[in-house]
């Protein structure tokens, strides 16, 4: 979040030409001072707090930010700062994606790779051209689908939150329907996608291996894992929706 | 006396079938049952409340239907209306997908004829129980064409009962996905026949399977763009072969004759940039056939080689320059916005937030998976993983199917539905081989190599060849352990889908019904109370301002004239009305007088937030004189004292909240307590100046549910106001607030 607030303190200053002094970008480090926070009131973070010039209590006078409308970063600050002081912050100027170092390193490298990847193309031995790749990668679909990773990206969902009550606390889980977090979906996707791997090192790596005694060891510790990672899946699916699942008995019978 | 036992005993052997039919027996059997579970188990709300049509979409698809039942195809297909979109009419036949109308007249017509006396509406509810009941037979076939009859007999069962296709199809749903789905279903059946078999029977077969999608969902693009992809990867690892060339071909270009034959299609197939795919891979088939050709008649393979490789490189060049062209000129139109948004997630927040406000279109957290899913999300990965091991043209398909599908029902809560059938179809593949492989190994009688196999509990492994086992007891009880765990597996997924069938999906959303204070069961018609008042009480010529939510069942139940509705093809005409519901009463009137109307309808919910966001941001889309900021306090919607000045007076608040501040709604707590905001509320003693409350409807309980699947009607619920404007008319219709009990 501060990196996007530095964005629009930047396109501010470049729109307006750093000929426009109405509006100042500044930002608190709560371990350097302590005593501004308790000046601001600030309860929790991300904070963000926008001082009128005709403010005389800065607790109660400035206007906050409010936490939802943090989903669009940039866009929403320049929004709030808009609609609060009347001054346009101008179009927002984010940085590119990679830097021209990182690009030009890039190129560099694909040039460098270009002649021996077309080597084994025409050789046909490419990485392509194994069935497991692709089903690495089918593997890989899945798992971004069903983990919620879309979510994630369009709503741009962070990984963690803070516990409200208690700032030390990191919450991974999201207690509700419909919404969930960062780490929330990488860890059920995973929890599926051991189900299957376990699958597959059974039905290939396992054969290879004499040991009879090993063999059924590792089959036993298969069973297992996958019969805790559904279970866990079940677990955490009931607790985050809330529903009781239950079959319909005939009422005769209780 | 000696013969009696011998022809007893012979009469007995006379009725002991043979293993083939006994095995026919047994799968006939359980193909009748699945049909009629699957039919069943969608008539939750029917045998709950009555037969009736639900929600909003319906009763648009609904009306059309009863109109093709009077007036005949013709004047149907030809059919302006004049009745919605007051004054702008909507061209009915040109903008609609008639598949849906057109196959429920032809079963009430078929139903007649034998003499049923049914009414219309019965058959539109009953239609989508129907078709999902044909669809597990299609499913049934398909499973046979991938894998075997085995793999066939589990996808049926699966996908009879799965909640993702459920919550489409309940009785009462009368919307195009029921249809759309088994013709979706068998369109790619029927085109994975024609690939394996080459004949051409079958790709006609399919391109008439295309064209019955095409009238009946606008999600036919999916199909078309799936189909090339299908055929560009089987081109691209070298499976072409005739059949392939015959069954594309074939279903292409006459599916695509046949597609324009729909009007609200038309040319699109040669325009669109979204079927250019299907174009393309179309020339790149010719391509290939003469490649084949050419590399027969020649016996060279160096000279063929050089010309290979002009030949690739010239087409790609071609079609790259004819694609840049046409982009150019402007004749090729780009990709709408409502599927580019699945191409870029990202978009239609930014650009478009009709689109982005619907509920049905956000991102899917991965609890509504599982919720749609349940255990079929572990049996997936299994199946992709067998089919991956034999790989042929059709288990190709399906691994295509399945992870396109599932990658866009990522994107977008409603395409769920899309993906059900290949989730259903992989996992059944899963469950079927792997119980084959328990199975085999219980009844196998001591033979010298076996094969072992392991299964987890919680997901399914395939067998894995294990030499020389001597401890064969342990096996065959391990084997029975696992059928044992696989069988509780299933029983649990049935009752998941089960209850999620009951509680989730089987809501009318038009009679809402809530616990009281004793536990009896309370119902509220107030809809319907509602335009059956408008429907007797007003004159025939009256016209009826609402948000655009209500605007089918206004046409269809109270039969009036409605300015805006569903279909949202006008953006501004519905910004139009966002901006009187947001403005105060003076500069409302005017907008009310202009639009000529008489009645304003309000449905006073408790569930704030979502709409009203809606009519702010799509009236001050257009308008710029709405700005949302005036609504809000600190970034929030309030309607207590602390609101803002212009929420507390504009049109809809005060509508709203007529004579509601001499209510007690609950026990202790002030008169005017909004229980749904918790609040009380700011603005107690509204005046209305221009208009009258003409008729308020009964109820004041509450009740809220916190599923997804209510949320985007229970949300848009918010506030319409309905004033009557004209005169002395006031009405004012306060439906029911919806909050927790």
């Amino acid at each position: 979040l501060r990196r996007e607030f530095e964005i629009v303190a930047s396109s501010f200053i470049t729109n307006h030409n750093s000929s426009n002094t109405k509006l100042f970008f500044g930002d608190i480090e709560f371990r350097e001072s302590q005593s501004s926070f308790q000046l601001f009131g600030v309860n929790s973070l991300p904070h963000v707090r926008l001082v009128g010039p005709t403010a005389k209590s800065l607790k109660y006078d400035s206007d906050v930010m409010d936490q939802g409308d943090f989903s669009r970063l940039a866009e929403s600050m320049a929004e709030f700062v808009e609609s609060r002081t009347k001054l346009t912050v101008g179009p927002i100027h984010h940085p590119p994606v990679l830097s021209k170092m990182q690009l030009g390193l890039i190129t560099a490298l694909l040039l460098l790779c270009l002649p021996l990847v077309a080597k084994r193309i025409f050789a046909g031995e490419t990485l392509l051209h194994d069935p497991k790749i692709w089903l690495s990668g089918a593997v890989f679909v899945y798992f971004f689908s069903v983990s919620g990773a879309m979510h994630n990206i369009i709503r741009k969902m962070p990984m963690f939150l803070v516990d409200r009550n208690d700032p030390n606390k990191l919450v991974f889980f999201y207690q509700g329907s419909g919404m969930q977090l960062g780490a929330e979906g990488f860890a059920v996707g995973f929890l599926y996608t051991v189900v299957g791997l376990l699958l597959a090192v059974v039905t290939h790596v396992l054969v290879y291996v004499k040991d009879a005694t090993a063999k059924r060891l590792a089959m036993l510790f298969t069973l297992l894992v996958s019969f805790w990672a559904v279970k866990k899946v079940i677990l955490l699916d009931n607790w985050k929706t809330g529903y009781g699942i239950h079959g319909f008995w005939p009422s005769s019978w209780n | 006396m000696a013969t009696m036992p011998a022809s007893a005993s012979d009469l007995l052997k006379s009725f002991k079938l043979k293993t083939k039919q006994q095995e026919l027996l047994i799968r006939v059997s359980i193909l009748c049952l699945v049909y009629i579970l699957a039919f069943i188990t969608r008539l939750f709300s029917v045998l709950r409340y009555e037969s009736m049509i639900h929600e909003f979409d319906p009763y648009f698809n609904y009306r059309t239907t009863l109109y093709l039942t009077e007036n005949g195809f013709y004047d149907f297909w030809n059919w302006f209306d004049y009745e919605s979109w007051y004054p702008l009419g909507r061209i009915v036949g040109g903008t609609l997908y008639p598949g849906l109308m057109v196959t429920a007249v032809l079963i009430y017509r078929i139903l007649r004829f034998l003499r049923f006396a049914v009414h219309i509406r019965e058959v539109c509810v009953l239609t989508a129980p129907f078709f999902a009941s044909n669809t597990t037979l299609v499913a049934y076939f398909f499973g046979k064409e991938i894998w075997d009859s085995g793999a066939g007999l589990v996808a049926a069962i699966l996908i009879a009962v799965c909640p993702g296709y459920i919550s489409r199809s309940v009785a009462g749903s009368y919307d195009n996905e029921g249809v759309a789905i088994f013709a979706l279903l068998f369109t790619f059946y029927l085109f994975v026949k024609a690939v394996n078999t080459g004949s051409l029977a079958w790709s006609l077969a399919s391109a008439f399977g295309y064209f019955y999608m095409v009238s009946a969902w606008g999600g036919y693009v999916f199909i078309i763009n799936l189909i090339p992809l299908y055929v560009l990867v089987l081109l691209i690892t070298g499976r072409y072969s005739m059949r392939l060339y015959v069954a594309y071909n074939c279903m292409y270009i006459l599916g695509m004759l046949l597609a324009m034959q729909i009007r609200f299609v038309g040319f699109q197939h040669v325009q669109s940039g979204e079927h250019m795919a299907a174009m393309g891979v179309f020339f790149l088939m010719q391509v290939f056939y003469f490649l084949d050709w050419v590399k027969h008649m020649l016996s060279d393979t160096k000279l063929f080689q050089a010309f290979l490789r002009i030949t690739v490189t010239s087409a790609v060049a071609v079609g790259g320059i004819a694609l840049g062209l046409g982009m150019v000129s402007g004749y090729i139109s780009p990709w709408t916005g409502r599927f580019y948004s699945l191409l870029d997630p990202t978009y239609a927040k930014d650009h478009i937030p009709i689109i982005a406000s619907v509920s049905e279109h956000q991102p899917t957290a991965w609890s509504s998976f599982m919720f749609d899913f349940h255990i079929l999300l572990f049996l997936f990965p299994a199946g992709l993983y067998f089919c991956f091991k034999r790989l042929s043209d059709a288990t190709i398909f399906i691994v295509m199917y399945g992870l396109t599908s599932m990658y866009f029902a990522g994107v977008m809560v409603r395409l769920i539905l899309v993906a059900t059938p290949a989730v259903c179809l992989i996992s059944a593949i899963a469950v079927s081989a792997t119980v084959k492989n328990l199975t085999v190994l219980l009844r196998s009688k001591n033979k010298v190599v076996q094969t072992g196999s392991t299964k987890g509990s919680g997901g399914s492994k395939s067998s894995s060849k294990a030499l020389l086992d001597q401890s064969q007891p342990f096996q065959k009880n391990g084997a029975i352990a696992l059928l044992f765990g696989a069988f509780y597996l299933l029983s649990r997924y049935a009752t998941h889908c089960t209850w999620v069938t009951s509680e989730a999906y089987s809501s009318p959303s038009i009679v809402l019904a809530a616990r009281g204070a004793h536990g009896n069961r309370v119902i509220f018609d107030d809809y319907r109370e509602a335009y059956f008042w408008l429907r007797q009480n007003t004159p025939q010529d009256a016209k009826v301002m609402s948000w655009w939510d209500y605007g089918y069942q206004i046409t269809a139940m109270g039969n009036r004239t409605v300015i805006v509705d569903n279909n949202t093809w006008n953006n501004t005409h519905i910004a139009t009305v966002g901006r009187a519901m947001s403005s105060y009463e003076d500069e409302a009137i005017e907008i009310i007088r202009s639009l000529d109307v008489d009645y304003v309808l309000v449905v006073f919910g408790g569930v704030t937030g979502y709409s009203s966001d809606d009519i702010n941001k799509i009236g001050g889309g257009v308008f710029p004189v709405i700005k949302e900021p005036d609504y809000l306090v600190n970034g929030e919607y309030r309607v207590d004292k602390g609101a803002a000045p212009k929420m507390l007076n504009c049109l809809m608040y005060k509508l709203c909240y007529y004579r509601f501040g001499e209510m007690m709604t609950e026990y202790g707590k002030p008169p005017g307590y909004d229980r749904a905001r918790g609040v009380e509320i700011g603005n107690k003693d509204v005046k209305l100046e221009h208009l009258e409350e003409a008729f308020t409807t009964s109820n004041w309980i509450n009740l809220r549910k916190d599923n997804a699947s209510f949320q985007w009607c229970l949300s848009l619920g918010i506030v319409d106001l309905a004033l009557a404007t004209n005169q002395n008319f006031l009405e004012t219709e306060l439906l029911t607030l919806f909050q927790a009990t």
